[in-house]
C-alpha cells in the first residue's frame, strides 16, 4: 500500500472521531506550547540581562570588597590601580545607597551613586543637557547633582530640572546635568536611568565612611584583561595581606556566570513543559489503543482481504503522528502568541528561537512515534480469524 | 452480464485441482486441552465448481473454511493451491494470497461501517497497489455484476441485509479472485433473500467461472449447489455431486430479472 493511502485511512480515521482527536491533540497542543513559550521567555530573559552586563561598558573589570572578610576598599586604592596597572584608562570608585531625594513637595526614594568625572566614559552613559560632574566638584565635595533621565522625570515631571536645588538625605544639592536615557538595567543591575550621581567624596561625607562600595576598572582596548584582572588582585594581597580580600572579575567573567544561570533556567523550564508534553503523548496511547479495541473487527475485515502487518502498523502509526504533528503546529503558534503575551504582560523580553522551535516540534514528532507505535504492533498483530470474530 | 475471464476448462477435465488438502489436521490448543478441529482431511476442488460444505454445529466448517482461505494454516498437513504448498507461507504471503486469490463473504457481512459501498468493494484493491482511478472502475464493475451499481456512495447502515450481502459479495469479486468462500453467507437473511444470494453465486459460478464453496445449514441452499460436502467431527463423511435432476436454480430475485435464467 503507498503512504499516500496511509495518510488517507489515518485522516478518515480521525475524522470518524473528529472530538477524541481534538482532546487528544490538545494535549499535544499544550505540551509543546508550553516548551515554545517558556523557553522564549528563558531565551529572552537571558539576552536582556546579558545586554544588561554588556551596558556597564566593554573591557570593563570589577573589584568590589569580599562579603566576609570586612576589608574596605578605599579612594587610594583607585588611584592606585589608575597609577600601576598597565592599560587601565580609568578606575572609577562607586558608593551606592538608596536616599531620599526631594523637590519642593515631592520625594522619592532614588538610587544615588558617588562616582567621579570619568563615569561617562566608563560606562559609556553620556550626559544630556547641562555638564556632568568635573575633577573639581570631587575634589571640593561640592553639593552638585546629575540626574538620570527617569529620576528626573519622577521629580520634576515638565519642569526643567537644570539650576534647581534638589535635598538629598536632607542636604542640598544643585542639579547641574540631566544623563541621556540609557533604556537598560531593572533586571539584574540597577535601572541606569534612575539614578542621581553626586561626586563619590560627598557621598562619602553624607554617609560618614571614608569606604567605596566598588571600583570600575576601564581596560584600555587590546589589552589582556586576564593580565590586568591578576595584577589587580596581586596589588590588593599586598595591601590587605590577604589573596581573597576582594574579588575581582571581568565583565567576560559576569557574562559566563549569568548565561550559565539563564541557561540552566531555560532548560529546567524548558523540561517542565516538557513532561506534560510526555503526558500529552500517553494520552494518544491511551486513545489508539482504545482506537484499536473499538476497531478490532475493522482490522479483521482488512486483514482479510489481504491487508498486512505494515499496512495496519502503518495506518495507526500515521493516525497517532498526525495527531502529534497537527498539534505541535498549533502548539508551535500558541506558543509564540502566549510568549507575546508574557513579554507584554511582565515586561520581560521574549525571544522564541527557531532551533527551540525545531527541538519542540521534533520532540511531538517523537511523541507521536513512540506512543503510537505499542498500539499500532497491537492492531498489527491481531489474529484476523479473532478480530472478525470480535464485537 | 460481463464475462470477464475466458471459459476455463471445468470439474474433472482440468489437469490439476485448484485446491488439494492432504492429510490436513487442525488442532486447536495444547496437550489434554486440545481439540482436533480437523482431523487428517483430503479434499480437491476443482477450477470452476460450485461446493456447498454441509455439517453440524462443531464439525469443523468454518475451521476448513478459514485454512482454505489462507486466513489461517493446518496444524498437520498439505494445503496446495494452484498446486502451490501453501500450508507453511508466512503471514504477508498468506495476506498476498488472500488479496489476490480469494474472495471472502461471512455471515455477518462485515462491510465497514464508515465506508460507502463503493469504498467497501475498493477494499481489497487498496491493498494491491490499484491506482484509485482503475480501483473506481473495478469497484463500480464488481457493483454491477451484483445489482448494486445504483448504490455506490451508500453506507451499510443505508442498506437492507440482502443489499450489505450483494456489497460484500461485489468486494469479493472485484480483485477478480479463483475462489470465492462464504461460510453461511445466508444465515442471517430471510428465506427470500437467502435465495436471492443463492442466486447470485450460481451466476457467477456460472458466467463468471468463479469457484464457489460455502458453507450452509440448509438442505434446500445445499441443493443449489453442485456438490455437497458432509462434515462430522472433522472429518469428511460425504462428499456427492448434486445430480441435474435435484438441483435447484434459486428463484429470481435481482432487479433485472436474470438470475433465474439458465446460463450460456
Ligand atoms: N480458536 C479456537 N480455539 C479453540 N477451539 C476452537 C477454535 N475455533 C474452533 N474451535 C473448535 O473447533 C471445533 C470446530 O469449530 P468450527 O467453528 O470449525 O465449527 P463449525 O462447523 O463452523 O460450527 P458452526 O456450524 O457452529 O459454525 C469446535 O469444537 C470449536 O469449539
Ligand atoms: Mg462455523
Amino acid at each position: 500500500m503507498n503512504p499516500w493511502e496511509s495518510l488517507r485511512l489515518a485522516l478518515d480515521g480521525l475524522r470518524a472521531n473528529r472530538m477524541r482527536s481534538f482532546l487528544t491533540m490538545l494535549g499535544v497542543i499544550i505540551g509543546v506550547a508550553a516548551v515554545v513559550a517558556l523557553v522564549s521567555v528563558g531565551t529572552g530573559a537571558s539576552r536582556e540581562v546579558t545586554a544588561q552586563v554588556e551596558a556597564l561598558g566593554s573591557n570593563l573589570v570589577m573589584v568590589i570588597p569580599a562579603s566576609a572578610r570586612g576589608r574596605d576598599l578605599r579612594l587610594e586604592d583607585a588611584a592606585a590601580i589608575e597609577a600601576r596597572v598597565d592599560g587601565v584608562l580609568a578606575a572609577l570608585p562607586n558608593l551606592r545607597k538608596k536616599l531620599t531625594v526631594r523637590w519642593l513637595g515631592r520625594s522619592e526614594e532614588v538610587d544615588v551613586v558617588g562616582t567621579t568625572e570619568d563615569m561617562p566614559q566608563v560606562q559609556r552613559h553620556p550626559v544630556a543637557r547641562g555638564r556632568f560632574l568635573s575633577h573639581q566638584d570631587v575634589l571640593y565635595r561640592r553639593q552638585v547633582a546629575v540626574l538620570g533621565s527617569r529620576t528626573a522625570e519622577r521629580l520634576f515631571g515638565p519642569h526643567d530640572p537644570l539650576g534647581r536645588e534638589i535635598f538629598v538625605a536632607g542636604r542640598p544639592f544643585a542639579v547641574i546635568g540631566v544623563m541621556t536615557t540609557k533604556g537598560q538595567g531593572g533586571i539584574i543591575v540597577p535601572d541606569a536611568d534612575d539614578q542621581v550621581f553626586i561626586p563619590i567624596t560627598t557621598a562619602q561625607r553624607i554617609l560618614g565612611t571614608t569606604r567605596v562600595g566598588s571600583i570600575y576598572v576601564s581596560v584600555a582596548e587590546g589589552t589582556d584583561v586576564g593580565l590586568v584582572t591578576n595584577h589587580i588582585r596581586r596589588i590588593f594581597e599586598v595591601r590587605f595581606n590577604d589573596p581573597d580580600a576582594v574579588e575581582v572579575f571581568s565583565q567576560e567573567q559576569i557574562l559566563a556566570a549569568v548565561g550559565n544561570v539563564t541557561g540552566i533556567l531555560t532548560i529546567l523550564l524548558g523540561s517542565i513543559a516538557g513532561i506534560s508534553l510526555l503526558v500529552g503523548g500517553i494520552g494518544i496511547m491511551n486513545i489508539m489503543l482504545v482506537s484499536v479495541t473499538e476497531r478490532t473487527r475493522e482490522i479483521g475485515v482488512r486483514k482479510a482481504v489481504g491487508a498486512k502487518r505494515r499496512d495496519i502498523l502503518a495506518q495507526f502509526l500515521v493516525e497517532s503522528v498526525i495527531i502529534s504533528l497537527t498539534g505541535g503546529l498549533i502548539g508551535i503558534g500558541l506558543g509564540m502568541l502566549g510568549s507575546e503575551a508574557i513579554a507584554r504582560l511582565g515586561r520581560i523580553p521574549s525571544s522564541v528561537s527557531v532551533g527551540w522551535v525545531l527541538v519542540a516540534f521534533g520532540f511531538a514528532a517523537a511523541v507521536g512515534v513512540f506512543f503510537g507505535i505499542y498500539p499500532a504492533m497491537k492492531a498489527a498483530r491481531l489474529d484476523p480469524i479473532e478480530a472478525l470474530r470480535h464485537d | 452480464m460481463v464475462r470477464r475471464l475466458p471459459p476455463r476448462p471445468r470439474g474433472k477435465d482440468c489437469v490439476s485441482p485448484l485446491i488439494e488438502l492432504q492429510g490436513v489436521t487442525k488442532v486447536y490448543g495444547e496437550g489434554r486441552l486440545s481439540v482436533a478441529a480437523l482431523q487428517e482431511l483430503d479434499l480437491r476442488v476443482w477450477e470452476g465448481e460450485l461446493v456447498s460444505i454441509m455439517g453440524p454445529s462443531g464439525s469443523g466448517k468454518s475451521t476448513l473454511m478459514n485454512i482454505l482461505g489462507c486466513l489461517d494454516r493446518p496444524t498437520r498437513g498439505v494445503y496446495l493451491l494452484e498446486g502451490r504448498d501453501v500450508s507453511a507461507l508466512t503471514d504477508n504471503e498468506l495476506a498476498e494470497i488472500r488479496n489476490r486469490k480469494v474472495g471472502f463473504v461471512f455471515q455477518t457481512f462485515n462491510l465497514l461501517p464508515r465506508a460507502t459501498a463503493a469504498e467497501n468493494v475498493e477494499l481489497p484493491l487498496i491493498y494491491r497497489g490499484v491506482p484509485r482511478a482503475e480501483r473506481r472502475r473495478m469497484a463500480r464493475e464488481a457493483l454491477e455484476i451484483v445489482n448494486m451499481g445504483h448504490r455506490l456512495t451508500h453506507r451499510p447502515a443505508q442498506l437492507s441485509g440482502g443489499e450489505q450481502q450483494r456489497v460484500a459479495i461485489a468486494r469479493a469479486l472485484a480483485g477478480n479472485p479463483r475462489i470465492i468462500l462464504a461460510d453461511e453467507p445466508t444465515g442471517n437473511l430471510d428465506s427470500r433473500t437467502g435465495e436471492e444470494i443463492m442466486g447470485l453465486f450460481q451466476r457467477v459460478n456460472e458466467e463468471l467461472g468463479v469457484t464457489v464453496v460455502l458453507v450452509t445449514h440448509d438442505p434446500r441452499r445445499a441443493r443449489q449447489t453442485r456438490r455437497i460436502i458432509r462434515m462430522l467431527d472433522g472429518r469428511l463423511v460425504g462428499d456427492d455431486p448434486v445430480p441435474d435432476e435435484e438441483f435447484v436454480r434459486a428463484a429470481p430475485g435481482g432487479p433485472d430479472g436474470k438470475a433465474g435464467e439458465p446460463a450460456g
